[in-house]
């Protein structure tokens, strides 16, 4: 009896939210603030919601805070403006300034107090808040001034305390520090131009080669009875670039969300994984199995080597980090179980019809076909090949398959088409897919069998490779080929009453994608019984009376096959009628619902709703 | 703080909604119907390619009964001849662009199986994995023909 594959199913998605870090701080606003500017010396702009800074003219912006209720030197003071609006990234200065004698309804360019010692710099990006390190200059209480300028001739202007993110002045306590926050799930960047900057609240997670950007990811993994069969870190990439994001280990796990920063960043350890390229709009996955073997705290650090930079969604954002755990299967349904049916599913992102993954009438509507399958609530999809148009690629597995059929993943028995070898050794897909592929091969990711079996109910199910040109020195499916061997010496060892099996090219079609090649293991399926053959390839639906290999009706032993070329892609039709094919309609989309009783089988074709169809019945086993 | 669960048949759900909206690209013109009749559909391309089943089968189990070849051996090496020499019989394909890539391969096997008549069965092999990539990669193109993508 052969080991049952392993069905990947995800068992727990961890995205959690961590507590606020206990800080003793106090925030004050400012008393006062302006700007003022060289071309027009005596204006003032003290009511403004903005302060305005530029190199030229010359606009330098004035902060005052008032301190109180200071008994000690706070440990740490900081200085945060909010980036409104921003020409360049060149950076902004804050100095002090010694005279706090200045109004902010008077102060213009010609009365400007004089600006100090600079305190610090911070590259701009609108949309953060900069924030500068004033703890040598705050020590008590009493009022402190402060001036921002810039060399940039390219004006940028922060929220005054008149805007809605007004400046701040945060002084932590020098008492005894907190006790250290429970660390949980956190995420974060730091930017080696912005070296004093938290980036802890960001939605989303920079990642660049210059200025150098890393993220930080920590997950608190629980619920584990078990290492998992596979972890899968995943994160949602924004940005689209060949040069990909890396994923390393971190030792650390004590670092806090809303305190790292470049400067007090753990450091990084190995790499566990790369990216590739990236596209945006699309999940990225890192295989953290070999990291991730218990309940704990896990952090990671993602790098990259480009100078153009990378954007992720942050736990903040909308598609949050997770890591995705698979476990082993739960034993087969028992009594009579439901599958899904159907092959030639999901257009690339680039396809004309892609329509944000929603397709057309006519073209791309694996989202719609996938929902029917949802409803269908089935036990197990059998996806019959060309999962992923137009070259299998792994990313648009993960951009167009992953939203779609994906949902069904964990159910889902692949077979491996002609598309999915458009990627180098159908790299794609047996990386999308795992071993769930190929589990007679663990790990393996290109250039592998990709047949195997499997029972389910009070079946046994063999899913084939009928890509018989790229296998095996290219008679991958002729008699005494690697496959067939296997595949008599499968069905020999598994004698049940109801035998199915899967493969992407039809023996039999209704036109000219009826494959020959195939006819070796027909011959070899016939001779065990097989009673049903399930193919897609044709993009449309074709159902056959039972034949013998040679093609003749053979109500009593022969095989009959079904062709479910409908999950979505697109139309194909017929020429002329094959003898036994007993119903046949093209321009159709829809899945097959297929209840595998232990002596029969009952099918139900379930069409979308916008192709209109149905066809369902029943036959005994052999 | 909290930690969310899930035990799911589908993909892991994102946890909660994120407030900010991206706008939706325009969705793409759909491209123009694919052509009624393509290749794929011609009675006469269905034909022609039913009428080669049977050599084609036998020539992929030539090949696969030469590749298991350990030493030469006569009826395996005419058995070869014989499948690639009538692979050459029937009509011309009734398609233009299919011309080329049915037969392609073709004249690699020929040499495959004279290279086993010959007792060479590296040189076989060679010729045969030749053969099998420009008739894998020829494949793809009788697809993309079939299905009027080219």
């Amino acid at each position: 009896m052969r080991r049952l594959p392993l069905l990947a199913v995800p068992i727990l998605g961890l995205v959690v939210l961590a507590a606020p870090v206990a800080a003793a701080s106090t925030t004050l606003q400012p008393v006062a603030d302006s700007y003022v500017q060289a071309d027009q010396p005596s204006v003032n702009f003290g009511t403004s919601t903005g302060l305005r800074v530029d190199g030229s003219p010359v606009t330098n912006g004035f902060l005052r805070f008032a301190v109180t209720g200071l008994t000690a030197a706070p440990s740490k003071a900081t200085v945060r403006v909010w980036v409104n609006a921003t020409g360049s990234s060149t950076a902004v200065t804050l100095s002090a300034v010694a005279d706090n004698t200045w109004t902010e309804s008077g102060i213009n360019y010609g009365n400007a107090p004089a600006i100090g010692a600079a305190l610090g710099s911070n590259a701009v990006t609108v949309g953060t808040w900069l924030s500068y390190d004033v703890t040598s200059s705050v020590t008590a209480n009493g009022s402190y001034s402060f001036a921002l300028t810039t060399t940039s001739t390219a004006s940028r202007t922060f929220d005054s305390r008149e805007g809605a993110n007004k400046p701040q002045l945060v002084l932590e306590d020098a008492g005894p520090p907190p006790p250290p926050p429970p660390a949980g799930p956190a995420d974060t960047y730091v930017q080696a131009d912005q070296p004093s900057t938290n980036f802890g609240t960001s939605t989303v997670l920079r990642v660049d080669g210059s200025p150098v950007t890393n993220a930080y990811l920590r997950f608190n993994v629980t619920g584990l009875t078990a290492p998992p069969t596979k972890a899968t870190l995943r994160v949602f990439s924004q940005t689209t670039g060949s040069t990909p994001v890396l994923l390393s280990a971190v030792a650390d796990t004590a670092w806090s969300e809303t305190g790292v920063t470049y400067n007090n960043a753990p450091s990084i350890g190995a790499q566990l994984g790369s990216s590739g390229a990236l596209t945006a709009g699309s999940w990225v996955s890192y295989d953290v199995t070999s990291k991730v073997t218990a309940n704990g705290l896990y952090s990671f650090a993602l790098t990259t080597a480009s100078t153009s930079s990378r954007s992720l969604d942050s736990r903040e954002g909308t598609n949050k980090p997770e890591i995705v755990f698979e476990a082993a299967p739960p034993p087969p349904p028992p009594g009579s179980p439901v599958v899904v049916v159907a092959g030639d599913a999901a257009c690339a992102p680039d396809d004309a019809n892609f329509n944000g993954g929603n397709g057309t009438a006519t073209a791309c509507r694996m989202k719609a076909v996938s929902d029917i399958a949802l409803g269908i609530s089935p036990a197990a999809v059998f996806m019959l090949g060309d999962e992923q148009y137009n070259s299998g690629s792994l990313a648009n597995f993960n951009a167009s398959y992953d939203p779609s059929w994906g949902r069904l993943k964990t159910i889902t028995r692949p077979v491996v088409g002609n598309h999915e070898y458009g990627t180098t050794g159908a790299g794609g897909y047996f990386t999308y897919f795992g071993n769930a592929a190929t589990p007679l091969q663990p790990g393996c990711t290109k250039n592998c069998d990709g047949w195997y079996s499997f029972n389910i109910g009070e079946w046994h199910v063999v899913v084939l490779n009928s890509e018989c040109t790229r296998i095996s020195g290219g008679s991958g499916c002729a008699a005494g080929s690697p496959q067939q061997q296997w595949l008599a010496a499968d069905l020999a060892a598994n004698p049940k009453q109801c035998t199915a099996a899967l493969f992407h090219r039809p023996r039999w079609s209704s036109n000219s994608f009826a494959f020959p090649d195939t006819a070796p293991l027909v011959d070899t399926m016939y001779a065990a019984g097989v009673d049903l053959l399930l193919t897609g390839h044709a993009h449309s639906y074709e159902r056959f009376a039972p034949q013998n290999p040679s093609g003749a009706l053979d109500n009593a032993n022969g095989i009959q096959e079904i062709i479910v070329g409908t999950a979505g892609s697109f139309f194909t039709g017929f020429g002329t009628i094959e003898p036994n094919s007993q119903t046949h309609k093209s321009n159709i989309f829809g899945v097959m619902k297929l209840t595998m009783r232990p002596t029969g089988y009952d099918w139900t074709f379930v069409a979308d709703p916008t192709t209109p169809f149905t066809d369902s019945g029943s036959r005994s086993c052999h | 703080m909290s930690i969310r669960t899930s035990i799911t048949i589908a993909a892991v759900a994102a946890m909660c909604c994120g407030s900010a909206a991206s706008a939706l690209p325009q969705a793409p013109a759909p491209v123009a119907a694919r052509q009624h009749v393509s290749p794929g559909e011609n009675p006469l391309v269905q034909r022609w390619f039913k009428n080669r089943e049977k050599r084609q089968i036998e020539l992929n189990d030539a090949l696969q009964a030469a590749r298991n070849l350990t030493a030469p051996s006569r009826a395996v090496c005419a058995r070869l001849t014989v499948a690639t020499w009538q692979m050459g019989f029937g009509p011309i394909v009734p398609e233009v662009k299919l011309r080329a890539p049915v037969d392609a391969g073709m004249a690699e096997f020929v040499r495959a199986a004279q290279a086993c008549a010959a007792g060479d069965l590296a040189k076989m092999r060679q010729q045969m994995d030749e053969g099998a990539a420009l008739r894998s990669a020829a494949l793809d193109h009788i697809d993309e023909i079939l299905d009027n993508e080219e």
